[in-house]
């Protein structure tokens, strides 16, 4: 590049919510025609620094940032996306953001409509204006040439194959005038392959014409195939700024992942299953935000058996589809014997308890006592704490039973607490889930599903809630299906863990497989390519 | 609103006082448009009398118009009247005796409801011919008044039987 | 897996039908009704050629909101107020003839502006379930109307002829004759036809009213009001005023409903004071839905199909009623009836419709081993 001033260059972004640092000293550059791909898992900071650049109000909101953000060499603040947008920054999210009923042009100059003047202009504002469609139309065309993709400016948006949608996107972003930086951020996670390399190619096309871009994908094998540069994140830190020449997948997902070196896996050789105990065959779940496409797994008898992946991926999907809380199909079979889906009550009568992830909305009854909250479900399952009365036309709460049963397991959880009458609100989140997990015991399940035990609580209770899922796997031999994004606490406690990507499992992996193979199941390489 | 310009060309100076005058001509014409419906659109009733008034005599027989509406005929001490929109009127009068019909124009204010036109001073050019006319009853009021019936209060919570006229 | 999905015709026709219900309902049960009424071909002609007049106006005032995806525009009851309000000063100041019209139009204008931009903020609050608060809030209306023609009119507001006031000095008389208007529109212009008398003046004003609404589509506030109506949340990213542009629509609708209550008056040559706009949104809702309109998507020809279908069964039901079962008012009753499952059915058929579609966008996610349905097909009735 002829001129030496970058693009885009970040320098020092710092930024934390409330006493939780999300970016630590983050600085990179970015030149004219410049592909660069931005990689990190969950968590990593990605988002956060994409919504500084772009002046998102909930981060001023939350105390602004550190550090600098220069565009062409100026510094730049911008209040508002709309700022960025006049600077010439464009966005392309992960969702798409089209007006389904409006044509390929309608929506490439969606708010940036050509129109001609009248009399009613004068009378009314602006707004009276007629559009000039002949006028959009040449320029959507051009958009979508300079794209360099095949879309015809007519076609209705409803009525696309899914690349056509996010084509649509790219060129709305480019008809800007003014437009120099370009973010997408994964861009691809819905194409198929073939539409993906279009893309690729139309990204190469457009840094070919000066634009920088940045590009931000968990498939890593697209990065390296159209990024100049990479970028890794982790844990809020600039991990690694590197040329993508002759930078392979595996090292990406590497430095994605973190710690070469792995203390926490153990093997554990000492540990028998017994026949299958949860087979499920291409599960579909409609999760908004965790779709699971098509997922088959078994999982065998007092096995502890770890789903992780990325946000977003479908695994929440997994036990929120089993256990009917959305809808959801395919097979689903416990110790050989059917269940149905869609009837959270089916699952529970099956001998299934789940732990969600949602606990203050699906797992508590927050107004509720503890002891109540603890044999809530059971009372419903089994009819379990209940006296009846005039041969069962009535039944009434066993306050004793109940009462004996909040204490036993506010023991042996080591729930802090007041005592059993205490609100379930009033607790800390690691108590909370405690009361979750006693919860899920109280039902006596022969297969329990645990979802994210750990967000949100601190690491005492992080290693106290593991420890307790362990020994009751031990104990009572309970077959645990554990989902969490935190793959070092998979790997800690399963006996083997599937990674999902993009609604499917990616590959199942012995906990002591090197970090870099799950790595690479998270980027959306396939089983054989990791186990390799 | 169908008028179109097409301008290439922005003008951002002028589109503020394009805007004002804009305006101006919104109100302008809502104004205009209000007076012209009630200076035109007010009715009056103009009472044409052929009675002896004021040392003046009145007609064998008479035919009277107002404006472009069907005339009547009038004998001696007879009345009748012409609903008329907006206040200045033609009065063509003829004696039906040969003599030439008379036409006058007559100007009435704009709050007057009813008139009382006599066509002899009209026709000897007494100015004014007319003086209001009050009736004092303005319109029989009706034996009872029906008020609005309820909605759906009445439903939950219907009145007693007697008072159910309908 | 992107050929072109051809449906087989029986499924075809079935589709036809779903989409289609409401009208094919309706058809039905007027070819039955035609014949039975042995009213004259004359005389339902003339008698819907009157209707067209008096009624399509106010069912056009429907579209804007629809376009805006703010639904049927329940809330129009609330122009139809302004109107009438706009009406009994035009009777009170004794201005006759079309002049009374444009006046009482001048009069509700502003009436109708501010109470359109009320109901505007209202729903704003009430996203999604804009219908049954814009319902509501005509109730609501209804009883500040009733206070302010009732109480303040004579009281407050000055009204010079007693000929329209209660005897008590203060408040509107229960039925308002409008003889110094009555139909002056349509007699402004009258062609005859053959054995057809045609209003044409009120007919040039509905054209005129279409043209503009054709018109407004192809401005950028129109066209910010389909984008709206579709997704509000990427109309708000793309930088429309999102809430501002659906109490345009509004104001607009309220505005329209006002002078389309002015033409159905003027035409009936009489108001029931207290209760002539109570039905007013009803019966437009019926008829922009029998003309084959949903709630999210409406057209021109909805309305002229609608007004024409609707009024078609209005006037041969009773006439049926009474051959079929020796009673008009069965006819009435069923009529009636007609009018509100037409409502409920378009209602509860938009709400299946969007479940199906869901449904098969759900499945255009499912993985192909499960045999679903090839995503490129369903996708587009995600929409």
């Amino acid at each position: 590049m002829p001129d030496d001033t970058p693009l885009l260059s970040l320098e020092g972004i710092t930024k934390d919510f409330y006493g939780t640092t999300v970016l630590r000293d983050v600085s990179f550059a970015l030149r004219r025609g410049e592909i660069l791909g931005l990689v990190g898992e969950n968590g990593a900071g990605k988002t956060t620094l994409m919504r500084i650049l772009f002046g998102m109000p909930v981060i001023a909101e939350t105390g602004g940032f550190g550090g600098t953000v220069r565009i062409d060499g100026r510094p730049a603040s911008f209040r508002n996306p709309f700022d960025a947008l006049d600077a010439g920054i464009g966005m392309v999210h992960q969702e798409f953001s089209l007006i389904p009923g409006f044509t390929t042009t309608e929506n490439i100059m969606l708010n940036r409509e050509q129109s001609r003047r009248n009399v009613a202009v004068d009378l009314f504002g602006p707004r009276m204006a007629t559009l000039d469609r002949p006028a959009m139309t040449a320029r959507a065309s051009k958009a979508i040439e300079r794209l360099g993709v095949e879309l015809h400016p007519d076609t209705l948006v409803s009525e696309m194959p899914v690349g056509h949608k996010q084509f649509t996107e790219i060129a709305r972003e480019i008809d800007r005038e003014n437009v120099k930086l370009l973010v997408l951020d994964e861009p691809t996670a819905v194409l198929a392959e073939s539409e993906a390399e279009i893309l690729l190619a139309s990204l190469r096309r457009l840094a070919a014409q000066g634009i920088g871009i940045i590009f931000i994908s968990h498939r890593l094998h697209e990065v390296t195939a159209v990024a100049d540069r990479v970028v890794v994140l982790r844990d809020g830190q600039l991990v690694k700024d590197t040329s993508a020449k002759g930078v392979e997948v595996r090292e990406i997902a590497a430095w994605m992942v973190g710690r070469e070196v792995d203390a926490n896996a153990r093997v554990r050789s000492d540990r028998s299953f017994g026949g299958p105990a949860l087979e499920v065959e291409h599960l579909w779940v409609d999760m908004p935000g965790e779709t699971v496409r098509d997922v088959s797994f078994s999982v065998r008898e007092g096995e502890i058996f770890g789903i992780g992946g990325l946000a977003g991926q479908g695994k929440l999907g997994i036990p929120n589809g089993i256990m009917g809380l959305f809808a959801a199909g395919g097979e689903v079979r416990l110790h050989g014997k059917h269940v149905a889906l869609d009837a959270p009550r089916a699952a529970l009568d099956a001998g299934m308890a789940f732990v969600s992830e949602d606990r203050r909305g699906v797992g508590l009854l927050l107004d509720e006592s503890l002891d109540w909250n603890i044999a809530f479900t059971a009372m419903q399952v089994k009819g379990a704490y209940l006296r009846r009365w005039l041969g069962g036309l009535f039944s009434l709460r066993d306050e004793k039973a109940m009462r004996a049963l909040a204490e036993q397991y506010i023991e042996m959880l080591e729930i802090k607490c007041t005592g059993h009458r205490q609100k379930a609100k009033e607790l800390s989140g690691g108590n909370q889930q405690k009361v979750c997990l006693a919860k899920a015991f109280a039902l006596e399940p022969n297969l329990l599903f645990v979802s994210e035990p750990t967000r949100g609580i601190d690491v005492g209770a992080k290693k106290l809630v593991l420890d307790k899922l362990r020994h009751y796997n031990r104990d009572e031999g309970t077959t645990i299906v554990m989902v969490s994004s935190e793959l070092e606490e998979l790997r800690a406690i399963c006996d083997r863990v599937a990674i999902v990507d993009e609604g499917r499992i990616a590959g199942i992996l012995p906990p002591e497989a090197p970090l870099a193979d799950f790595g690479l199941l998270m980027a959306g390489e396939r089983a054989a390519e990791a186990s390799a | 609103m169908s008028a179109k310009e097409v301008s290439g060309a922005k003008a951002p100076l002028r589109v503020g006082t394009r805007r004002a005058a804009a305006l101006v001509l919104v109100a302008a014409a809502y104004l205009g448009a209000g007076a012209w419906a009630m200076l035109t659109g007010k009715s009056h009733t103009i009472l044409v009398d052929n009675k002896p008034v004021a040392g003046l005599e009145a007609f064998r027989l008479v035919e009277v118009a107002v404006g472009r509406q069907e005339p009547v005929e009038l004998g001696r001490g007879e009345r009748d009247k012409f609903a008329v929109q907006g206040q200045r009127h033609r009065v063509k009068i003829d004696l039906m005796n040969g003599t030439e019909p008379v036409t006058t124009t007559i100007v009435l204010p704009y709050d007057a409801k009813m008139v009382l036109l006599s066509l002899p001073k009209l026709a000897a050019g007494v100015e004014p011919a007319w003086e209001p006319f009050e009736t004092g009853q303005d319109a029989p009021p009706p034996a009872a008044d029906e008020l609005p019936e309820e909605l759906f209060g009445a439903a939950i919570d219907p009145a007693p039987p007697e008072s159910v006229g309908d | 897996m992107n050929t072109p999905f051809k449906l087989p015709s029986a499924a075809r026709v079935r589709r036809f039908a779903a989409d289609n219900v409401v009208v094919l309902i309706f058809l039905f049960v007027t070819a039955i009704a035609v014949p039975s009424s042995k009213l004259s071909g004359t005389y339902i002609i003339q008698d819907l050629l009157t209707r067209y007049g008096r009624n399509a106006f106010l069912v056009f005032s429907l579209l804007l909101p629809i376009m805006a995806g703010m639904g049927i525009n329940f809330g129009m009851v609330l122009g139809a107020m302004a109107g009438e309000i706009g009406l009994i000063f035009a009777v009170d100041q004794g201005i006759a003839g079309v002049q009374g019209l444009l006046y009482a139009v001048l009069v509700g204008a502003p009436i109708a502006i501010l109470l359109g931009w009320i109901a505007g903020q209202v729903l704003n609050r009430a996203r999604g379930r804009e219908m049954v608060t814009g319902y509501i809030l005509g109730f609501f209306m209804d009883g500040v109307y009733q206070f302010v023609v009732l109480y303040l009119m004579g009281a407050i507001i000055p009204i010079t002829s007693k000929a329209i006031t209660l005897s008590r000095g203060y408040g509107i008389r229960n039925t308002l004759g409008l003889d110094s208007v009555r139909q002056s529109l349509d007699k402004l212009l009258m062609l005859k036809v053959g054995p057809f008398t045609l209003p044409m003046a009120t007919y040039l004003v509905i054209a005129l009213l279409a043209i503009f609404i054709v018109w407004f589509r192809r401005t950028k506030l129109g066209q910010d009001m389909r984008a709206i109506g579709q997704d509000q949340t990427v109309s708000h990213s793309a930088g429309i005023p999102v809430e501002r542009t659906r109490i345009v629509a509004i104001v607009i609708s309220t505005l329209l409903a006002m002078v389309g209550q002015i033409i159905f008056l003027q035409n009936m040559g009489n108001m029931a004071t207290y209760n002539a706009h109570r039905q007013t949104g009803f019966f437009a809702a019926a008829a922009i839905l029998v003309g084959g309109a949903s709630v999210a998507k409406a057209t021109i020809p909805n309305v002229l199909v609608g007004v024409g279908l609707l009024h078609l069964m209005y006037i041969v039901v009773p006439p049926a009623g009474a051959r079929l079962f020796g009673s008009a008012q069965i006819g009435e009753y069923f009529r009636d009836a007609m009018s509100y499952a037409v409502i409920a059915l378009a209602l509860a058929l938009h709400a299946w419709r969007k479940r199906a579609n869901a449904e098969s966008a759900r499945a255009g996610l499912r993985g192909a081993a499960s045999g679903a349905v090839d995503p490129a097909k369903t996708e587009g009735g995600a929409a």
